[in-house]
């Protein structure tokens, strides 16, 4: 009755009027950043040599190289999507829901592929399963053979270092969820007679579905977007996935638009990256998944008894497999005096690391790159928590660019960096039109494009997060007479707060060591490790460059290892 | 409640203690002081260079350090740098003031559309008038020879020149950068299709016997190192350095000849006025005596023939150098490309 002067009160009220506020600054940022550079790519695809048109996309289709691209690209990027996912959430799986011996360590241990460079893992693999590698030569020693048994230079061993490199994208994203599992749900399946196996596949993991599918679908554009594996195990051969086809293109400045072509391309692989993202709305759409009701109680593991030693023994296995071996080939180059001798006694030194720090401009690069790292993953944590709350729970005020922004934040992550780095020169090299600030040839432009490009994890990664959350939770707060802002604080907040920093974690570790972008986008005194790695591992000096890897790794894993001492082993994987 | 704030703070603390790693390390970094120390002349020259990152710091530094003037330096592979100026250009200015890339291609078509200023250093008539390009358009400044290189514990061939490379017990055991990613590898295709000797028929019979790729002339560097390869083409002065470290690699000089692999330096013609003397300097210094023996320190033989070489090269009237063919690089550089993607990724 009193209703227009209570509405009035209500609209003018500042904490109904935060969230509103939030998701406006978020949005404005967000275009200004992801949205215009995105449609300078778009728009600069369509410029032909005679003006605007489609003559760059029907070079596409014309273009028996990239059409071998494209195939070759799905005949790797399908299986090891699919693998990783399925190994990935197993070892979830087995970490959080299970009592296996020393699930507390191996829970971090398993996380750790991710934090190395795809530019030296696949240098490290090379040096197990290459020709002259660890592995193939101690099978030939074997056997007696006079050839390497195994050629990881083809598809197949693409699709075998992706997916046991990858597996950690939906590691770290299923685990938080597959802790939050109500476990009333799995007892009462085990009360019934199934064995933790059927309980895991006919009850945990159907409940998981939307994480699971979130996963899937960030690892899929993960591989999809890769460049280091497909560079270095493709090139003796001539093997060229749509990434490695694109760069191609960038490295002809001979044709007239090479760089409009390339967009072009480009744009044709971010089609791949949408179509997974449109099917994994259609499968979220047609469900009706929420895990995390009002009384989760503390995970139970289900007790494994005699299996928990065979799955112990599997975790080992792929412990050393993923993560003991490459990083051991890395440590071990990065202590060698003389690349091509034998590694022994008389050939070990500490020079490289100290040479490393002879380099003028290394600190600096190591400065500048944890500053962007660290500020991108909490902008990316920030910005891709508001847009995805208001995606999905909608409670805010509907805006039906929700799902363009969506697709908007897609397509900065699913072509190659360098196009992005392109794009961000056309939109910013330019001073600002109002405020007159130029950002390109500062740390800035560095920023805005790892954002630009990093938002996707984070916002795949909350998004999955969030529609797993009953909405009866924030329902009870309302009802209760707390405000939007306050339920949001108090219910949201704290159960979203392991997803939270498991998307920090997945901008940090690829953020820390960015090449593509970097190696177009630095300038003097703005150096990153990147571009530090890249020049070293371009010019042939492996041993500073896996000694630069080395440091690196150790710094993402010592600042976990303080998140997670810190945080009482809430937070951190 | 406690439990939630103790997560947020370990977040933030996570956030600063990065913060905190990266503002100590831009306060103590000496190379940002000492350039605000260094003499008073006005200018910096900015570069854009696909050379080795370290071997062009250095070198600037010892031209800061004679000179007074101050560098900036852009250093990527060649294809991103061309595709970085490409961008800056079609958005109507660059920040480069000199090109520095074994592109020589792409320097003509620059030339073209009047955007280099055709500068001639101070000592450019002490040097063979073969290193100035097109009416001092760039000129050389050192040489740098595409040439075969062997592992020494693993080849089993007896290798003298270009076609040895098809002895089949090389079969999967040699290979080259790919020209369409490195400079130095077109600029070597393109010399040896041009010769009667060698053409097209040379990498017919280079991909019968399963020739490999590598992305750069550093990947080149590593794999015939560990002895992944037995022989390999690549640029002379990463080998010598390999061996001067005591790497089993050693190379070989084709009797038909080395393939001088151009890397010419290049002024803009939209250098603004306060930088124009830096960039000129930097030139003068490139060609002039205390910059020739730089370059030699560095491992590379320079272009003047009064500084001698560096340890382990040949003098350099003893290198046979192979026609490099410049006027095909510039007239058919597509054609050549396009050839090659045929031969080797059309099956």
């Amino acid at each position: 009755m009193n209703s227009s002067r209570e509405k009035l009160r209500q609209r003018w009220n500042l904490e109904e009027m935060a969230p509103t506020l939030i998701w406006w600054v978020t949005v404005v940022l967000l275009t200004f950043v992801v949205v215009y550079p995105s449609l300078v790519l778009i728009w600069n695809s369509f410029q032909t040599a005679d003006g605007i048109g489609l003559g760059n996309y029907l070079a596409v289709f014309q273009d028996p190289g990239i059409l071998k691209s494209v195939k070759n690209t799905l005949v790797v990027v399908i299986p090891s999507t699919i693998l990783s996912t399925a190994l990935g959430v197993f070892l979830a799986w087995a970490v959080v829901r299970t009592d296996v011996p020393g699930k507390r360590h191996w829970k971090t241990l398993l996380a750790i592929p991710y934090l190395i460079p795809p530019f030296i893992g696949a240098v490290a693999w090379t040096f197990i399963l290459g020709p002259v590698g660890f592995f193939n030569e101690w099978l030939m020693k074997l056997f007696g053979l006079t050839d390497a048994p195994i050629n990881l230079y083809t598809l197949g061993g693409m699709v075998f270092v992706m997916t046991i490199y990858r597996y950690a994208v939906p590691y770290v994203v299923v685990l938080p969820a597959m802790k939050k599992i109500d476990s009333t749900i799995e007892e009462a399946a085990r009360v019934s007679g199934a064995n933790p196996w059927r309980t895991m596949m006919d009850v945990t993991l159907p409940l998981l579905t939307p994480s699971i599918m979130g996963a899937t679908l960030l690892v899929f554009m993960f591989i999809l977007a890769d460049f280091g594996v497909s560079a270095v195990l493709g090139a003796p051969n001539q093997i060229r996935l749509m990434t490695t086809q694109i760069y191609y293109l960038i490295n002809r400045p001979d044709l007239p638009n090479n760089l409009q072509l390339a967009s072009a391309y480009s744009l044709l692989l971010a089609l791949f990256g949408l179509a997974g993202l449109w099917a994994y709305n259609r499968v979220l759409r047609t469900n009706k998944y929420v895990v995390v009701a009002g009384k989760s109680t503390a995970a139970k593991p289900s007790p494994l008894g005699k299996g928990k030693w065979p799955l112990f023994t599997f975790l080992t296995l792929i412990f050393t497999v993923t993560t003991v071996a490459p990083i051991a080939a890395t440590v071990v180059t990065a202590l060698t005096k003389t690349f091509g001798l034998p590694f022994g006694p008389g050939n070990i030194t500490l020079r490289n690391f100290a040479r490393l720090l002879d380099l003028s401009n290394i600190k600096r690069a190591f400065g500048n790159s944890l500053f962007l790292s660290a500020v991108s993953g909490l902008l990316v944590t920030v910005i891709a928590l508001a847009v995805a709350y208001v995606a999905i729970k909608g409670g805010i005020r509907r805006f039906h660019g929700v799902r363009l922004m969506q697709v908007m934040v897609t397509l900065p992550y699913a072509v190659p960096g360098t196009i992005i780095a392109l794009a961000m020169i056309l939109a910013f090299a330019q001073p600002l039109p109002v405020v007159g600030v130029k950002l390109y040839g500062t740390i800035w432009i560095l920023l805005i494009a790892y954002v630009a490009r990093f938002m996707n994890l984070g916002y795949n990664n909350i998004s999955g997060a969030i529609s797993q959350i009953d909405r009866s939770l924030e329902e009870a707060s309302r009802v209760s007479g707390a405000s939007h802002l306050r339920t949001f604080q108090k219910i949201m907040l704290p159960l979203l707060m392991p997803s939270l920093y498991s998307s920090f974690f997945l901008v940090v570790a690829p953020t820390l060591s960015e090449i593509t972008l970097s190696s177009l986008l630095w300038s003097v005194g703005n150096e990153t490790i990147g571009t530090v790695v890249f020049s070293t591992q371009e010019e042939g000096k492996i041993l500073l460059t896996a000694a630069l890897a080395v440091i690196l790794i150790l710094i993402v894993v010592v600042l976990n290892y303080l998140v997670r001492h810190f945080s009482g082993d809430d937070v951190g994987i | 409640m406690k439990r939630q704030m103790k997560k947020a703070a370990a977040l933030a603390a996570a956030a600063l203690l990065a913060l905190s790693v990266a503002g100590c390390s831009e306060k103590t970094d000496p190379a940002s002081a000492a350039g605000s120390q260094s003499e008073e002349k006005k200018g910096t020259v900015v570069v854009y260079t696909s050379e080795s990152q370290d071997l062009v710091t250095d070198m600037l530094e010892d031209f800061k350090a004679k000179t007074g003037y101050d560098y900036s330096l852009f250093r990527s592979g060649t294809g991103d740098v061309i595709a970085k100026l490409n961008a800056e250009l079609q958005t109507g200015s660059t920040e480069a003031n000199v090109l520095w890339f074994a592109d020589i291609g792409y320097l003509y078509q620059l030339d073209e559309q009047g955007l280099i200023e055709h500068y001639t250093p101070a000592g450019a008539d002490q040097i063979d008038s073969k290193f100035n390009y097109n009416d001092s358009m760039a000129f050389e400044v050192r040489q740098i020879f595409n040439i075969i290189a062997v592992n020494t514990l693993k080849n089993t061939v007896e290798i003298k020149d270009w076609y040895d490379l098809c002895d089949p017990a090389l079969s999967g055991k040699f290979a080259m950068a790919n020209p369409s990613y490195s400079g130095g590898a077109f600029t070597t295709l393109v010399a040896h299709v041009n010769n009667d000797q060698l053409g097209w028929q040379f990498y017919e019979d280079m991909k019968a016997n399963d020739i490999k790729f590598e992305q750069s002339n550093g990947n080149l560097q590593t794999k015939i190192s560990s002895g992944e390869y037995m022989a390999v083409s690549v640029v002379d002065f990463m080998i010598r350095n390999a061996q001067n470290e005591g790497a089993p690699v050693e190379i070989i000089w084709p009797e038909s000849g080395a393939v001088m692999v151009p890397t010419p330096v290049a002024m803009l013609s939209n250098v603004p006025e306060e930088n124009q003397a830096a960039c000129r300097a930097l030139m003068d210094y490139m060609l002039s005596e205390d910059g020739q023996k730089f370059f030699v320190e560095q491992g590379y033989i320079p272009v003047s023939e009064n500084v001698g070489v560096p340890e382990g090269a040949p003098n350099v009237s003893d290198i046979k150098v192979m026609d490099m063919a410049l006027d095909s690089f510039i007239q058919d550089s597509s054609a050549i490309r396009e050839q090659f993607e045929t031969i080797f990724t059309a099956n």
